[in-house]
Order: structure tokens, then sequence, then C-alpha cells
């Protein structure tokens, strides 16, 4: 299955390259990595894009982390029973809720907002739509997490309890350690969807190919930039491009899960060293 | 002859989990000090019964109690479901030991501390001095005092299940409820845990499930049966 998995990847990624080979061909492909985006001027450096999904992608997660670990928490301990059951049937549906409804929500609400109150100009920026799809990749980790908070052997939870732990003792002290490696998965599926989402950067980030200097600006995502670019045109140079976009999108996804289980290796072990050492003390 | 107070008392005792009846207007009135025996058949409700006595079962949720239980804690009776008694606290002086040994996955000397650090207790000379004392007391200090730095989950059945009890006894608590702790062990691991529970009677009042009428016998001052709802004095 991960063979095969692996193979299918591997065969994406070799498409894309045969597809974006031309920009080769032509002597294109270094200025790929240039900050100016004019077809016109034959110009195609997609790095705004590139920074713009890095910006976006880090930013949705720097929100959406603590909201998610802090909800799957309520939802499996701290809030009172019958609140804890509208949480999960709450966060379940917001699951299943289309991207563009997410979408139309925060262009007649969230934009007007930001527009007035926090950021200069339309209100359409890396920001907004960072917010949003922190909250749009909130119930996949949340799902994931409460999963793994779940699957904490119940024998421990009982030794635990029984020693008079407070709810929040025993979730510091055994089951967030106890579910870190479903912890890290649903990180990963959560960087994923933020990552190849398309809808939501479309309609929020605004889309400039201006390299943004800050957060509050106006800019464009690869996935964005992929689904625009295709919209208008299928044989030009510009099109081509966006196979380069693509490669890149999943060679970015693919280092992000790389770095995520070389973090957990080095984690673990490092934990492992920490506790020996500290116990070896007298 | 010295007489011992009412450690443990119930009145009018009604439990009923997910629907089932459970117990049913139970009297009892338990002196402190003594091990007292609980037998009956599989599935009758036994742990559940100790569970009540430590608030446990709310963990699970579905269950319905109704009547009064009052502990001696801190030397007067206290009703554990009315008087907004904290649930921590409680759980801290009535201590419990499961059926199947539950160390946690971690070395052998942080699961003795693992009590004391829920109470932020810091004092490492402290935590040492009572985790060596407790081994001792279950016998276990000769066998795994060389190595407190092993993961608990490695040692022997019957080793986990004495680490068990001396983390439970490490808060000296004043009333312990054992869920069948023997009944994973051999001959050998049961004797040792009744000899301890030998030197903890007059000191700790002791509840314990047990399937084994022998063992009843050999160290139980007190029996009932679980039946039908009510609890049936045997010894």
């Amino acid at each position: 299955m991960a063979m095969g998995s692996g193979l299918l990847l591997i065969a994406i990624l070799c498409m894309m390259a045969v597809l974006g080979w031309p920009l080769v061909e032509n002597g294109r492909f270094f200025a790929l990595f240039s900050t100016t985006w004019s077809p016109h001027a034959q110009a195609y450096g997609i790095l705004p894009m590139i920074l713009g999904s890095l910006r976006i992608t880090v930013l949705a997660l720097l929100f959406s982390l603590p909201m998610s670990i802090g909800t799957a928490c309520l939802a499996e301990l701290l809030a009172p029973r019958p609140l804890r059951r509208l949480l999960l049937v709450t966060i379940r549906f917001m699951a299943g809720v289309p991207t563009v409804v997410y979408g139309f929500v925060a262009v007649f609400l969230l934009v007007p907002l930001m527009r007035e109150y926090l950021i200069f100009g339309s209100g359409f920026s890396i920001l907004t739509a960072s917010l949003v799809l922190a909250v749009l990749i909130a119930p996949t980790m949340i799902i994931f997490f409460v999963n793994g908070l779940q699957s904490v052997p119940r024998s421990y939870c009982h030794a635990v309890d029984s020693l008079g732990a407070r709810p929040m003792q025993k979730l510091i002290y055994l089951l967030l350690p106890q579910a870190y490696p479903s912890l890290l998965i649903g990180v990963i599926l959560g960087l994923g969807r933020a990552m190849g989402d398309t809808l939501i950067s479309l309609m929020l980030a605004g889309n400039s190919v201006a390299l943004p200097e800050s957060v509050a600006e106006s800019g464009r995502t690869l996935t964005a930039h992929i689904a625009l670019v295709i919209a208008a045109d299928f044989s030009s140079m510009e099109f081509t491009t966006i196979f380069a976009c693509g490669l890149i999108l999943s060679l970015f996804t693919v280092c992000l899960i790389v770095s995520i289980r070389l973090l957990d290796r080095f984690g673990t072990r490092g934990a492992q060293h920490r506790e020996m050492s500290t116990e070896s003390r007298p | 002859m010295p007489t011992f107070p009412t450690a443990i008392s119930t009145q009018q005792l009604s439990f009923r989990y997910g629907g089932v009846p459970i117990l049913h207007e139970v009297d009892l009135a338990l002196s402190a000090g003594k091990i007292i025996a609980i037998t009956g058949p599989s599935g009758i409700g036994k742990s559940t019964l100790l569970s009540i006595f430590n608030r446990l079962w709310e963990e699970n949720g579905d269950g319905r109690l109704q009547g009064q239980v009052k502990l001696r804690l801190d030397g007067s009776m206290v009703d554990i479901y009315q008087d907004a008694y904290p649930l921590d606290t409680l759980r801290r002086k009535v201590g419990m030991v499961f059926q199947t040994p539950n160390p946690l996955p971690m070395s052998i000397a942080k699961n003795l501390a693992f009590p004391l650090r829920l109470m932020h207790i810091k004092d490492k000379g402290l935590i040492t001095t009572k985790s060596e004392e407790m081994l001792r007391k279950v016998h276990l200090l000769d066998e795994v005092g060389d190595r407190l730095q092993a993961n608990a989950t490695q040692l022997s059945g019957g080793q986990q299940q004495r680490l068990c009890i001396a983390r439970s006894l490490m808060l000296e608590q004043e009333i312990l409820l054992l869920d069948e702790p023997t009944s994973s062990l051999d001959r050998q691991g049961c004797l040792r845990i009744e000899a301890l529970l030998h030197e903890l009677r007059g000191t700790t009042t002791i509840l314990m499930v047990t399937h084994y009428q022998d063992q009843v016998q050999r160290i139980a001052d007190l029996c009932y049966e679980l039946r039908e709802g009510r609890l049936h004095q045997t010894l």
C-alpha cells in the first residue's frame, strides 16, 4: 500500500516535470524564482506565490493549532458532558461544510471588518485568508486530536483518576504526551489541507502578484495562481508555469511531512534522553 | 479489645448503571482499620460498588446514585456526594488498586513520585525517602531498588501490582479500595500482597473485592456477598 502510494506520487511528480519541461528548454527555469510575474513582458516569476503559500499556510497553522488543541481538550475532557457532545457534533458538521461557504461568509463578514478595523485597503489579504483557513482546517485537526486523546489506554486513565489528578493534570501528564503521535498526524493533515486549499486564498487573499511586504497586504498562493492561469489559457508558456507551481507545491508537502517525521523522531529520542538524564540524577 | 469508629457508611444507597440496577437501598456501617471483603458472582457490580466510594464511576457517566455515602476522612464523617467535598482530595484520601496492574508508562521512580507530583510536592529528598519506604512496605525494594529508572511496564505482573499498591500508599490513604488485586498473580505474589494487607490492618480501612473464599478466610475481618443488589454479611 505504502509502496503503491509512493510510486503514484513519483509518477505525478514526473508527469508535472515533463509537462513543465518547456520552461527548461526555453531557459526560463531559473527565472521562475524571480519576483516579477508579467506574462506580457515574458516574466514568469512565481516567487511571490511561493512565499504567499508559505505565509498563509504557516499563519493558518499558528492560528489553528492552539484553537484545535484547546477545543479537542474541551470536547474530550474539560467541558461538561452535554457540552462535549454538542462540541463534537458541531465540529463534525463544520468538517462537512463546503469551503465556498466559509469563503462567502468571510467575504461578507470578515473582509469588511478587516477593512474597517485592522487593515488599510480592500480587506482582502494574507491575514484574512489565513484566519479563515485556520477555521477551515481546525475541524480536521480537532477530530484527529480527539481520536488521539480517546485512544489513550483506559487503564492509564483509571490510574491517574484514582490518584486524584485534576482534569488539567490528567491532560498535561497523561493524555497529551500519550496522544502525541495522533496530534502530529493531525498537524500534518492540517498543514496539507492549508497548503492545498485553493478557494479560500482565491476568494480572500486578494491575488496580487506583487511580493507582499506584510501579512496585511494582498497576496497570491500557488494554488490560486494555478486556478487563475488555467481558467484563461491552455497552451502558452504562462500555462506551462503552472506545472512548475504544482511540482513545487507537491515538493513542499513532501518536505513538510518528512521534516515533521524527522522532528518527531528527534523529539522522541530527545525526550527519552531527557527523561533518562533527569532520572539518573541522585 | 480496641473499638474502631465507623469509616464507611451508606444509607439507602441505590445505584443504577446504564439503566441496570446494581445496588438497592444498601445500608452499611464498616469500622475503620478493618479488612472487609466483598464477594459475589462476576458482573454483579462489585467493582462498581468500590468505585462509588471514590466516585470513579462518574468518569464513565451513565450512572445514577441515590442515598447517602459517608466516609471518615481527616477524623470526621463526610458525605462525599452531598458536602461538595473536592473530588481530587477525596481520591487522594481513598486509594484504589485495580484488578489488572496499571503502572503508568514511565519509570518505577516516576510512578511512585506521580501522586506527590499531582500535589505539587517537589522535594526530591522527601520523594526518595517516601518511595523507598513504600517499596519496602510492599516487599519490592530488594527486587527493584537497584533499577528504579527502569520502565515500570517491564516488571512482572506481581511486581507491577505491588508497585501500584505502593503508588497508592504514597499518599497514606485512610481507605484503600482493592478490586481483585491478586486475581492475576501467582500464589507467591498473592501471599505477599496478603502479608502487606495484614500489615496495613489497623491503620487503613481496606475494602477488597475478591473471588477467593480461602483468601477471605485468611485475611478478612468481615465479608459481604453482593447478591440481587444487596449486601449480605457472610463473615
